[in-house]
């Protein structure tokens, strides 16, 4: 019995499809009704970070007080603490400051169909980026049923966070560095930097881009960078980034217990005629970063400074791998794999709660698995048991105790053992061969559920009795 | 020659196949073994951490009974000792919680002196005993290596992995021991030695005097005419009820009775109650206002229907209708009635009538009832021909539940959808096995 990439395309994709659809349909629904509900913690520290921005204040230490306008009190705020809850650079609130004048209640509003927008634009691109319809329909898959039906995309939602935003821009940069005219390369690198500008551990998708001489789209990258940078001196200055620098090492220290920040938010709650700010949805929300993990886990208190040398070490690590196989060719698209397995890596070290909707990440790394690879190859490869759990638990099972722990760690050495298999051997993956049953023997459960189909239809050819086939 | 030749490649790949099954389905249950142990240590924790409100009840009116008082319609007050307070219960409802039969808290009452804690841990202990012990026996009722390997990748993936487990055992709810007791009920039929259908029929009835609803499984038996049976349930409830009115009275039946009905039309909202004792702590325990905030869905059909449509049926129209379905089902068998039928196939009508009437009634039929799922869908798994019942469009229906029971739980209805969606597919498969299809 022989199975290719075509067999699979015989599974029942279409109704799969047609399932994840009814359930990102009742996902936008829900978000749709948890925008209304609650208030959106996190989109509202950005709106009044945009507005401080806007009229000259400190939006990384200012404190609200009652003499001040209810435009920029952040009930979650604790008064207490050396700063406020704004951890976004002024890069972005530059860019929030667009809409920052706005009724938070509209901004709200348009933040949720901003985000809605922006995922499913996404996956539109990935699903462009590839000629083959099964693996165009299985981003469309992952995409609908297993994020857009996941806890971590509806928390997403509901605070009004940003990070589909980097997730689309670096989408955009994958897509438009697979075009074919002329400053399709430059304008790709350029949105890798535009992101890093937002996002400043999107700078690690450098590294693969000069290691394997990709100048253009390098260039891009500088150049989006600085752009970016630029823009936040629009409304700002060089002492805005200088406060932003210094926020986060404090934000690093309360991370690790060493200031305490006591939930003592402020006695009026309500803000722009709304009461619903400080009410939050009830959906799991866990720490993922490795300072928190270690220290519930296993009691250790891992430094800054020490997390710091660790992730320096694990960089070096991949960039040692990734010079041995500088000569050999790397396609475009799994250099952007491998720079986005380094930012992927590098959140886990960062000295800062790595909160569940940091998982929207795991969209491009997933995509450009399906895109890159040969799906076959890959799924007979026992890493696939990682994307199996990892799938599994961030849909399912949330009242069992960790699932989260198991879901988040075990795609993030997922996508690290793919990438390191890669660079050892460019060819592992590549999209060719065919497969024969035999080589499925003994290999994991994701190879032989793809081959269940077969065995029915081939049980109802042969029109054996499941009596007689069990004899 | 090429007819041998076809032969033997058919073999070939046969082998392939079945090589390739038994490992899909070995692997199914490594996991499903991992799923269910990380469930097991929520569980635990969950034990510690939340007071177990439903099993409080029972304790209470099980000691209440010890002690000659009434416990359906006890009410707590500070004069008492705290061992008889249930802090769920409302000061101001006519009736305590306790809806369960006195046989129960004649169960109840063995272990009810015993610190509430200590007994806390202990049913959490035999919830879980009970739960592997019914696996374990629906695995031996078949001969089929992969089935008994299915049913346990059924519970032990689908059900200990599900949110209703997860809430039947932090509440100490009790309905897995009704679903045990069938279990072994089917058992023991299937072991053939002389007196089995007796043993089988005598705990049916003694269930139906734990939780009488199960009654509704005599149904099969009376328009299939198995005399033996029936007898035997009989004898086994009139067991039950026998030692339930030695030890206690019959007055407690009564009593028992006229608070269901109250019960009803509190869950109508045709009786007011509102308020907890929620300030007291009982036997020193501070816990019990901690909830776990598991998600729970009252599948029951009155509820559903006010709460798509808004419209609130009374409680004679509910009767009515429950009444008028079960003459239709009574009717449907008699006339669809072959004149050989297994026990099996009894078994499989019989809990379906009970599953199907548990959410027509004027009642909560709250998530933890689920756990009845094990029995139709063992019984289907181990008596029916899979290959054939597994490409019928029915299945998505089977799909969607048992993804539903353990996923999207932030979705709008998903617990709806997974109660409905088993509930019409153990429904729909009864149907066609009743007309003699898919079964083996």
């Amino acid at each position: 019995m022989k199975i290719n990439e075509f067999k699979i395309h015989k599974l029942t994709l279409n109704k799969i499809l047609i399932f994840s659809i009814i359930i990102a349909t009742l996902g936008f629904i829900t978000d749709f009704k948890n925008t209304f509900k609650y208030g959106g913690m996190d989109l509202r520290n950005r709106v009044i970070g945009a507005r401080l921005l806007i009229d000259g204040a400190d939006p990384y230490y200012h404190k609200w007080d009652e003499t001040m306008s209810e435009r920029f009190l952040d009930p979650h705020d604790c008064p207490l603490a050396p700063v406020n809850r704004v951890t976004v650079p002024p890069t972005v609130l530059t860019l929030h400051s667009i809409i920052a004048s706005l009724h938070y209640k509209i901004q709200r509003i348009i933040w949720f169909i901003f985000q809605w927008v922006l995922f499913l634009l996404s996956l539109v691109l990935f699903s462009k980026s590839t000629k083959l319809k099964y693996k165009s329909k299985l981003i469309w898959i992952i995409g609908l049923f297993f994020i857009s039906g996941s806890y971590y995309w509806r928390l997403h939602v509901e605070k009004g966070q940003i990070y589909i935003l980097y997730v689309f821009l670096i989408t955009l940069s994958f897509w438009l560095s697979q075009q074919n005219f002329k400053t399709s390369s430059f304008l790709s690198g350029f949105f890798i930097g535009l992101t890093a500008s937002l996002r400043p551990p999107v700078i690690f998708m450098s590294i693969p881009l000069f290691i394997y001489k990709k100048w253009k789209l390098l260039l891009g990258n500088i150049i989006g960078l600085m752009m970016g940078l630029s823009s936040s001196f629009i409304l700002g200055n060089i002492s805005v980034w200088k406060k932003y620098s210094s926020a986060m090492q404090i934000w690093g220290k309360i991370h690790l217990g060493i200031i305490s920040r006591r939930h003592d938010g402020f006695s009026q709650i309500s803000a722009e005629g709304l009461d619903n700010l400080t009410i939050l949805a009830d959906i799991p929300l866990h720490d993922s970063s490795l300072q928190y993990v270690f220290k519930t886990f296993l009691g250790i208190s891992l430094s800054s400074n020490l997390l710091i040398i660790f992730l320096g070490f694990s960089i070096l690590f991949f960039s040692i791998f990734m010079y041995n196989s500088r000569n050999k060719h790397v396609s475009i698209g799994n250099v952007f794999l491998i720079g986005i397995t380094l930012v992927f890596l590098c959140e886990f070290f960062i000295p800062a709660a790595r909160l569940s909707y940091n998982d929207i990440i795991w969209l491009i790394p997933l995509s450009l698995i399906i895109i890159n690879y040969d799906l076959i190859k890959l799924l007979l490869n026992p890493v696939s048991v990682l994307l199996l759990l990892s799938i599994i638990f961030s849909t399912s099972f949330h009242l069992i105790t960790c699932h989260w722990l198991i879901s988040d760690y075990a795609m993030l050495l997922f996508t690290i053992s793919i990438v390191l298999l890669f660079l050892r051997d460019t060819n592992i993956f590549q999209n060719n061969s065919m497969i024969y049953t035999d080589d499925i023997k003994n290999k994991p459960v994701i190879a032989t559920i793809i081959t269940i189909k077969e065995i029915i239809n081939n049980m109802n050819d042969q029109n054996i009795e499941c009596s007689n086939y069990e004899k | 020659m090429t007819k041998i030749l076809n032969v033997v490649i058919m073999k070939n790949s046969m082998q392939k196949n079945k090589d390739i099954f038994n490992q899909v389905i070995n692997q199914c249950l490594i996991f499903g073994i991992f799923i269910s142990a990380l469930g097991f240590l929520t569980d635990f924790d969950n034990t510690i951490k939340f007071a177990g409100n439903d099993l409080r009840t029972r304790v209470v009116g099980a000691r209440l009974l010890i002690n000659q008082f009434d416990p359906y319609f006890f009410k707590w007050n500070e004069d008492i000792s705290d061992v008889y307070l249930d802090p769920g219960d409302s000061p101001y409802s006519p009736v305590s919680r306790v809806t369960v039969t006195p046989t129960v808290l004649i169960i109840h009452s063995i272990a009810a002196k015993l610190p509430y804690k200590l007994q806390r841990v202990l049913w959490f202990i035999i919830q879980w005993v009970l739960f592997l012990m019914t696996l374990l026996l629906f695995s031996k009722s078949t001969i089929s290596n992969s089935k008994s390997k299915l049913i346990w990748i059924i519970g032990l993936f689908f059900i200990s992995g599900s949110f209703f487990w997860r809430l039947h055992v932090e509440r100490g709810q009790i309905y897995i021991l009704y679903v045990f007791l069938i279990t072994l009920s089917y058992w023991l039929l299937q072991k053939e030695f002389k007196h089995s259908v007796i043993f089988s029929g005598i705990l049916i009835g003694l269930t139906v005097s734990l939780y009488p609803l199960v009654i509704l499984m005599f149904i099969p038996m009376i328009v299939y005419k198995k005399w033996k049976l029936l007898l035997a349930n009989i004898i086994g409830l009139q067991s039950g009820l026998s030692i339930s009115i030695i030890l206690t009275d019959i007055g407690l039946w009564r009593k028992y009775i006229s608070s269901l009905y109250i019960h009803s039309k509190m869950y109508l909202g045709i009786i007011d109650y509102y308020g907890f004792y929620s300030k007291f702590d009982a036997e020193g325990m501070k816990n019990f206002f901690i909830w776990n905030f598991l998600p729970s869905f009252d599948a029951s059909l009155q509820k559903v229907i006010k709460k798509l449509t808004g419209i609130n049926l009374s409680l004679n129209f509910i009767l009515t209708f429950s009444a008028l379905f079960l003459v239709f089902i009574i009717l449907f068998l008699y006339f669809s009635r072959h004149k050989n039928i297994s026990m099996n196939k009894l078994f499989l009508i019989g809990i379906t009538i009970v599953y199907v009437i548990e959410f027509l009634l004027p009642m909560e039929r709250l998530s933890y009832n689920d756990v009845i799922w094990i029995i139709p869908l063992s019984l289907i798994i181990s008596n029916c021909d899979l290959r054939k019942l597994l490409l019928r469009p029915s299945t998505v229906l089977l799909v969607i539940g048992l993804i539903f029971s353990t996923s999207f739980h932030l979705l709008p209805y998903s617990g709806l959808i997974c109660h409905y969606s088993i509930l019409f597919y153990t429904a729909l498969t009864t149907l066609l096995v009743i007309r003699s299809r898919f079964y083996l």
